[in-house]
């Protein structure tokens, strides 16, 4: 699949509009509203600059983390995307093969196929089950109990949708396809919910996706939650959050070190993972980037695209002066104006247009 | 004089650029933040004029590193600049003869330091990325000291060669990269490197590429007699800061101790003036260099030296100033950018704003 070979993120975000049709361009692309959040998101990142230190001998530079125990060879992450099998024709197991090939951990979603089972069986590396909440409580149990049974080396709770956001780039036909009425079980979510799947799943890390404050990070810290991932859904939830990047240090803060720190929304650079690693996230996840590498190359042009990533954040870190990410230190960034307009592939100051719609 | 303002010069120099030179001369690094954030600095500081102050005579020469200098601007080194123009280089120093400046040659452009030395009069900069160990080292700086180099620039803020994209998506490589040789020693550079390099050199040393007051110090302390204040021009470290916007800790951190440089999208007098306000000794311009040497060669050069010398002289004259030493930060002003930032934004009448 030679297609799938692209030398910049550029070219592999040019060959996924070629490939997908309107509909899921604009599901990928979008967010809700006004779309400000997902501005913010690349506003934010945009608002940093960092403070290269020189002459330290960085020939070797190691990139690698891991993921509750899990090598990751570099600190990005798979997040979970609802109905990723419309970029790729083997959705989850595309995501999976992917990061089984390269080295990362993917989050499965609930409303994706193939199955938690299939995807499961398909590989041996410990991967992640998002959960979105489509019943009682006697369905979450059962859901749960599939999951720990299928292996599953943590359970990802997302907590940012108790309503659908108005995607507006969305026709009303492919709007009206996604408020399917066991939506609703979504509004009932409450740290009851969390601590019925913690019963479940017993010493399993649990991860609260979707936390925007500090206030809400120490509660799930006291729940006893062990991971913390930041996240406005990439911006397409609640519109007019701030953007994401700007809400580690308070909730690193609040985990004063008693679980990890996550981060997704906007992120698409080697420089932008760089950027939250120094701000204290352990490690990073990728959304629209995933998509755009599976439609334009499917597993290969993930893989590919996590190379690309890869380069990227060798290359800052080299720059920047560090060896290892445990060199990285609040000291090599500071607050800077933007220089672009922010928007979702403000990061592509190349391409045609400057924005493919 | 063929060109009245520096606009026609980028005109002129992009209908003569082969695309994929051109991708090479105007890009930065990935998203290109670090190259927009040069201009954005320049374009956030302000200038707060004096009035009646006689300035009918206005004094803009200067010394740098002890030679005298015509105005506070110095020719950065630039390589592969003979894909701009064959000879490139010895049109550099040419130029910089003829207009009394000083220049750095690039130790990866074409002809060799020996060829540009021949003729060569003028007190000018060997600039070298360090691409092998003692006996390379040897061997090149023996040849640079013969041939009569003045100094030494050592570039450290290519530790690891940037993606630059615009040339990536063009599917062409610059012969800088093309050549990876010894790539690993400019990985592995460290202030030991630069203590051999300065006990087998034994002159001045310019410390090109730095960020950070804390580099400036240890630099200093290693017996740099230059802290030259860079980002590559946006070309290495992608959101890296302005290199304006760090100026004023960096020659703060030094006190006098060394010479500050600094390059990084300065293309008008203007930008000059407030560099040196802020207490930079000389300014480097790079892609401006290049635009001019596309458009004309060493005529073209001259062309363009001479509209940079025009506007620093206009820019005292109105600032109230005849001579640099009475420029200070008093005359400077935060200030909000009034045009979004890149390559081009310094010319607003460039046609669609931006020649890409």
């Amino acid at each position: 699949m030679s297609d799938a070979i692209f030398e910049t993120t550029h070219d592999m975000i040019m060959m996924a509009r070629r490939n997908l049709d309107q509909d899921n361009w604009d599901y990928i692309c979008g967010a809700a509203e006004s779309e400000t959040s997902l501005r913010r998101n690349r506003m934010a990142l945009d608002c940093l600059a960092f403070r290269p230190r020189i002459c330290r001998d960085v020939s070797e530079i190691d990139t690698e983390t891991d993921f509750f125990g899990h090598k990751l060879r570099i600190p990005v992450l798979l997040a979970p995307m609802g109905g990723i099998e419309r970029f790729s024709a083997n959705g989850g197991i595309d995501v999976d093969n992917a990061a089984e090939e390269f080295g990362s951990v993917n989050f499965l979603s609930t409303v994706c196929q193939p199955s938690l089972e299939e995807v499961a069986d398909n590989s041996p590396h410990p991967k992640s089950f998002q959960i979105y909440v489509r019943g009682d409580d006697d369905w979450i149990k059962d859901l749960v109990r599939r999951v720990v049974k299928a292996n599953y080396a943590s359970v990802t709770l997302t907590v940012d949708s108790a309503f659908y956001g108005n995607r507006e780039r969305l026709n009303p036909a492919q709007l009206a396809l996604r408020r399917v009425a066991a939506r609703e079980w979504q509004k009932k979510i409450t740290w009851e919910t969390v601590k019925l799947i913690q019963d479940e799943i017993g010493d399993i890390p649990l991860i609260l996706k979707g936390i925007m404050t500090a206030e809400d990070t120490a509660l799930a810290v006291e729940h006893g939650v062990q991971g913390i991932y930041i996240s406005n859904h990439g911006g397409r939830q609640l519109d007019h959050v701030l953007g994401n990047i700007q809400m580690l240090p308070e909730v690193v803060e609040a985990v004063d070190g008693k679980a990890q720190v996550f981060i997704d929304g906007g992120f698409t650079r080697g420089t932008d993972i760089v950027k939250a690693l120094i701000l204290g996230a352990k490690a990073v996840g990728i959304g629209r980037l995933q998509a755009y590498a599976l439609g334009a190359g499917g597993a290969e042009g993930l893989v590919r695209c996590l190379e690309l990533l890869e380069r990227e954040i060798n290359t800052t870190m080299g720059l920047i002066g560090v060896t290892s990410l445990d060199e990285l230190s609040s000291a090599s960034v500071t607050e800077a104006m933007p220089v672009t307009l922010p928007h979702e592939h403000s990061a592509f100051p190349h391409l045609p247009g400057g924005k493919v719609g | 004089m063929e060109f009245k303002t520096n606009h026609e010069i980028i005109r002129r120099a992009r209908r003569n650029a082969r695309g994929p030179v051109w991708d090479y001369l105007a890009g930065g690094s990935e998203s290109e933040t670090a190259m927009r954030r040069n201009r954005f600095g320049l374009d956030s500081i302000a200038l707060k004029p004096r009035v009646l102050r006689d300035v009918s005579e206005i004094d803009y020469a200067t010394t740098v590193m002890g030679h005298k200098s015509r105005m506070p601007v110095f020719l950065a080194p630039m390589a592969s600049l003979q894909l701009v123009t064959p000879a490139a280089a010895q049109a550099v120093d040419d130029a910089a003869e003829e207009f009394r400046i000083l220049n750095m040659l690039s130790g990866r452009s074409r002809p060799s330091l020996e060829e540009i030395a021949m003729n060569s009069l003028h007190p000018k900069v060997y600039q070298m990325y360090v691409r092998g160990g003692r006996d390379w080292l040897e061997e090149l700086l023996g040849r640079v000291k013969q041939n009569n180099y003045d100094a030494l620039a050592v570039t450290v803020d290519a530790a690891v060669y940037s993606n630059r994209e615009r040339q990536m998506l063009a599917g062409w490589t610059p012969p800088t990269r093309t050549n990876s040789a010894g790539r690993e020693f400019l990985a592995g550079l460290s202030w030991d490197t630069w203590d051999e390099i300065r006990q087998i050199w034994g002159g001045p040393m310019i410390l090109k590429g730095v960020s950070r007051p804390e580099d400036a110090e240890i630099g200093v302390q290693h017996g740099a007699s230059v802290i030259y204040v860079s980002n590559h021009g946006g070309r290495q470290l992608d959101h890296d800061r302005a290199t304006i916007q760090v100026l004023p800790d960096i020659v703060a951190a030094v006190d006098g101790r060394a010479e500050v440089f600094i390059d990084g999208g300065f293309m008008r007098g203007t930008d000059v003036i407030k560099a040196v306000a802020l207490g930079a000794q000389a300014v480097g311009i790079g892609k401006l260099q290049a635009f001019a040497l596309c458009a004309g060669g060493l005529s073209g050069l001259i062309n363009c030296l001479t509209i940079l010398e025009d506007e620093i002289r206009i820019g005292m004259g109105l600032l109230g100033v005849s001579s640099l030493d009475q420029l200070n930060p008093s005359y400077l002003a935060k200030g909000r950018a009034v045009n979004p930032a890149h390559e081009m934004s310094a010319f607003p009448h460039i046609p669609g704003g931006r020649l890409t």
